[in-house]
């Protein structure tokens, strides 16, 4: 190299004109150790979890909560994002001390007598002492699936937060009878907060004995009021990793840290026959790509095809654009899903990049609260397979 | 602090020594870039989870230009307590001095096109970590207390010395970039790993609630690398070079390593602690104002918006320009609220950038017209509820920006006045040019003028389109674009401070003369400063502008200052503020009567 020329421009040229690996001597890495120390790659485990002939997701909510503003006030007026969610003094756990002096144990004192079967009771007291009340909505999702039979089995993804509202949707969508009915097996989980789990006693007044699903990471709050809304069946913690559950159906528990002092999601995935992989999401906190990434590494399904996502994509869940999001936007491209159905935390300016890029996004019909058709909204349907 | 611990990670992890000091780093820096103020405070300028591969994350922090890598390479248990090592790796950005430091094989892999995107996914290629690794970091997670201590270790300088010395074939043949026995590689490695271990160990401080309570630091006499001959790649010592091992521990000590035999320094709380290291991030886990909410205020800051008018006729990527302008302004922290207005296709717009965007619309007709009022409420609203960095007022491709001058200036107590951007079609502009007035108005007061649409425009309309252009208006900036796609700091400068563009020479000042202007007497006139001027001839100079006065801008110099100053002027408001450079000072006053107000105006000045 001449003196006069540095070492970047040199470099450059010699990227751009030849491309890498035309050393003439071995270079550093080649002689690396680290050569041979390769990191195992991921290799593709390929765990066979049956298959099942279709899947079929009734939103039964998907509004968390109904302003953006009125949230994140409570949370920055609370003392911020890391604050316990037990701490907020949101429904139902409301004490009457005011925003961020909330305590499990001092609202679930006030309700306890109370659940799961008088709700409307709970709910008055509930009103009366906590913050922004009528924010609270929640998240769940009804699960159908088909066996290869034909017999269909059903889930609860989830089953939102303020009872008033999630008793309002269950009977809209008619959970309640299914409840009641003992049709539907048993409730997962994806993760512990407030707008997925807190609406807890609504499903447990109409099927108190339902099997519970939770992913490892719970806070003893959580354990405990699952005992306090009266649940009376099977509660299951399920680890971190690959959980199949039936034919064609696992579960998918994430190790990650979230706001609100909460820690861990469960994520569904399903094998439908002659179509591919279906993925149900709660929030998708783990990201969309690790999410599919997951599937990848971890599951051997038909056609060796991403078919179709269900779900929060947790990718702008406040609609506060950043450019970084719009590499997941991208990114999500590079499966192919065929049937991308969103909500909830996708933020609604995600679900229209994703229309505008030109994905198959199933729109919905801005029905009982959702706001935009870009939405798989309240009430709406998506079937895969 | 076991409650700040329990924050941070499930009582299920806390059980599990060796899992929680893998999982540590990760939660620490998640947690700390939740809130987009404390995560400005803790050094962090963007987190990404590597979410292919082996796992791992990419982090850029304050002061460095390039990416950092965190990978892990080992865990164990250590007497019940959890230990897991981790690699520092950083990819200096291509351009970046510190690529020289490098080895070459490192630098050309820094020069590949494809480099960015591999650094991405960074776990996935095993030479990219080898190359570009600086430092090792441990993380140590006893449950006794329970405690944690981070630890990193790097060599001052990470020299590599290629026996053969390194030949790279180019097309003009091969060159010898590294002579037989000379230094490949010679890297400032502490140094260039600090940065990133300041703002994990400043994370820790914060999510614990406290700063570190005990700090070791040693050394060992350092290797270096050899390679090439019959050696293949040995390490022997390097005579000048150490080994340092920096730590700082959290209700722990930080355990020793009996490598690293040459004790340098150990403090305990609450013994005083070593003045070097005053003002380091980590200490205090306090952040005032910021840890709680995303308010600037909270943070200090309390300079006012800027504000740009958008304009533009129908059509012509003013909405396109505003998506691209948020996005590029949210990626560096800022935040931007737009008031719109539309006529015939109300709220679609606003809604398409999201209405949480800071999106107002004042529906109250054309903007131009029915303004008074609604104006001053939507920005009051927004402004109390976002504390924007930039206020973009979005005008109907019908409105004459005129009309809102004078407006704007009404609320100087809320905004600082930046530009006017006008956005014209590159095809169709000149027909919307030659059949409206309004499209010429908004090209006549554009401090800058977006030529867009540019790739449907053939050369010869572009000329011309240019032409009449810089017949309306001499003075403002014109960028050719396409899909509104051009940075804003080549628009605006950093910090908005960018110089005004001088009048072309060889255009004469507009003048009332001229045919198309006469249909609203709209002209400009140009007035050149030979020498500085004196700041209050100056101010009563401004103060005594007539109505007929729409604009008037410039670069102008005082008697009392230094360098130069922008001069902005909307009806009945002006300011000044720091010029980004010098250059030639003069004024440019648009309005009626144009030549004659800047007469008066140059006599009453003194120039």
């Amino acid at each position: 190299m001449s003196d006069n020329m540095n070492r970047r421009d040199f470099l450059k040229g010699a990227a751009t004109g030849v491309g890498v690996g035309l050393l003439g001597a071995m270079g550093l890495y080649s002689y690396s150790p680290a050569r041979k120390q390769h990191f195992t790659q991921a290799e593709r485990k390929m765990t066979d979890i049956g298959m099942c002939r279709s899947v079929k997701v009734t939103n039964i909510s998907e509004t968390s909560w109904f302003d953006n503003g009125t949230l994140m006030g409570d949370i920055k007026g609370a003392g911020g994002l890391l604050v316990n969610q037990y701490d907020y003094n949101w429904p139902p756990f409301g004490n009457g001390k005011g925003l961020g002096k909330g305590s499990y144990d001092e609202g679930i004192a006030q309700i306890k007598h109370l659940l799961p079967n008088k709700l409307d009771e709970a709910w008055e007291i509930i009103h009366a002492n906590s913050v922004n009340p009528d924010n609270a909505g929640g998240y769940a999702a009804l699960v159908e699936v088909e066996e290869m039979s034909g017999n269909k089995r059903k889930f609860l993804l989830d089953v939102g937060w303020s009872y008033k509202w999630c008793d309002e949707c269950f009977k809209r969508e008619g959970i309640d009878k299914m409840l009641e009915n003992k049709e539907i097996e048993a409730l997962f989980f994806s993760h512990e907060h407030f707008d997925h789990f807190w609406g807890l006693p609504v499903a447990l007044k109409y099927d108190p004995e339902i099997t519970i699903y939770i992913p490892e990471g719970f806070y003893p709050e959580g354990l405990q009021y699952i005992k306090d809304c009266g649940h009376k069946g099977k509660l299951i913690t399920v680890k971190t990793g690959l959980n199949p559950v039936i034919p064609g159906m696992a579960s998918y528990v994430f190790a990650i840290p979230i706001i609100c002092r909460v820690y861990g999601e469960q994520s569904l995935y399903f094998n439908v026959a002659e179509k591919g992989l279906v993925s149900v999401t709660g929030c998708c906190h783990q990201g969309i790509i690790r999410f599919a990434e997951t599937a990848y590494t971890e599951i051997k399904y038909e056609n060796d095809k991403c078919y179709g996502i269900y779900g929060g994509l947790h990718i702008s869940p406040f609609d506060d654009w950043d450019p970084k999001y719009d590499d997941l936007v991208i990114s999500l491209g590079d499966y192919g899903f065929e049937r991308i159905g969103c909500n909830h935390c996708t933020g609604v300016l995600c679900a229209k990049k994703f229309i505008t890029a030109g994905y198959p996004v199933v729109e919905g019909t801005a029905r009982f609260r959702s706001k935009d058709k870009a939405y798989l909204g309240n009430g709406d349907t998506i079937t895969f397979g | 602090m076991h409650g700040r611990l329990n924050t941070l990670l499930p009582p299920a992890l806390l059980d599990n020594p060796v899992q929680a000091a893998v999982e540590l780093p990760r939660a620490l820096i998640t947690r700390a870039n939740f809130i987009p103020g404390v995560r400005h405070r803790l050094g962090w300028r963007g987190v990404r989870d590597c979410a292919k591969g082996k796992g791992g994350l990419t982090a850029k922090v304050t002061g460095m230009t390039g990416v950092f890598g965190l990978y892990l390479l080992n865990a164990m248990d250590q007497g019940g307590a959890g230990l897991a090592t981790m690699g520092i790796v950083y990819f200096p950005d291509p351009e970046e001095e510190l690529v020289e430091s490098f080895s070459i094989e490192a630098g050309i892999a820094a020069q590949a096109p494809d480099y960015l995107d591999r650094v991405r996914e960074f776990t996935l290629y095993d030479d990219l970590r080898s190359l570009f690794t600086v430092a090792v970091v441990e993380i140590h997670f006893s449950p006794e207390g329970p405690g944690v201590s981070l630890a990193l270790t790097a060599p001052e300088r990470d020299t590599v010395t290629a026996l053969d010395g390194v030949t790279v074939t180019t097309q003009n043949g091969p060159v010898q970039a590294v002579a037989p026995g000379g230094t490949d590689q010679d890297l400032p490695a502490l140094d260039t790993a600090l940065p990133f271990f300041e703002s994990l160990a400043a994370s820790a401080s914060y999510c614990m609630g406290h700063g570190p309570q005990s700090l070791s630091r040693s050394s060992r006499p350092g290797m270096r690398r050899v390679y090439g001959g019959d050696a293949g790649m040995k390490s022997e010592p390097a005579p000048d070079g150490r080994d340092v091992r920096f730590g700082l521990g959290w209700n722990m000590a930080v355990p020793d390593n009996p490598d690293m035999s040459v004790p340098d320094l150990a403090w305990n709380a609450p013994d005083p602690l070593p003045a070097e290291f005053d003002g380091a991030p980590w200490l205090t886990g306090d952040i005032p104002g910021a840890a709680n909410s995303l308010d600037k205020r909270t943070m200090g800051i309390t300079e006012k918006p800027r504000l740009i008018l958008l304009t533009g006729f129908l059509g012509s990527g003013k909405t396109t320009f505003l998506a691209r302008f948020i996005e590029e302004q949210a990626g560096r922290n800022g935040f931007v609220a737009v008031v719109q207005n539309e006529i015939g296709q109300k709220g679609l717009d606003g809604k398409l950038l999201g209405q949480h965007y800071a999106v107002t619309e004042v529906d109250e007709g054309c903007v131009c017209c029915t303004l008074a009022g609604s104006l001053r409420a939507a920005l009051t609203g927004i402004l109390s509820e976002f504390q924007p960095d930039f206020v973009v007022l979005e005008t109907t491709g019908l409105a004459n920006p005129a009309n809102l001058l004078s407006e704007i200036a009404d609320l100087d107590d809320m905004l600082e006045f930046a530009s006017v951007t006008t956005v014209l079609d590159a095809a169709c502009g000149l027909r919307a040019l030659t059949d409206h007035e309004v499209a010429r108005s908004q090209v006549r007061l554009a401090d800058i003028l977006l030529l867009n649409k540019t790739d449907l425009a053939d050369g010869d309309a572009l000329g011309e389109l240019e032409t009449r252009i810089r017949d309306l208006n001499p003075t403002a900036d014109i960028h050719r674009t396409t899909h509104g796609n051009v940075p804003s700091t080549a628009l605006y400068g950093v910090n908005f401070r960018k110089r005004l563009n001088r009048p072309a020479p060889f255009l004469p000042p507009m003048g009332g003369h001229h045919a198309t202007h006469e249909d609203d007497s709209i002209q400009s006139a140009l007035i050149d400063f030979e020498s500085p001027l004196d700041r209050q001839s100056f101010r009563d100079g401004v103060a005594g502008l007539p109505d007929d006065v729409l604009r008037a801008k410039g670069v102008v110099r005082f008697t009392d200052a230094a360098a130069p100053e922008v001069f902005q002027y909307v009806p009945g408001h002006h300011d000044l503020t720091p010029a980004e450079d010098a250059g030639d000072c003069f004024v440019v006053i648009i309005g009626r009567n144009a030549e004659r107000i800047a007469g008066a105006f140059r006599s009453a000045v003194g120039a």
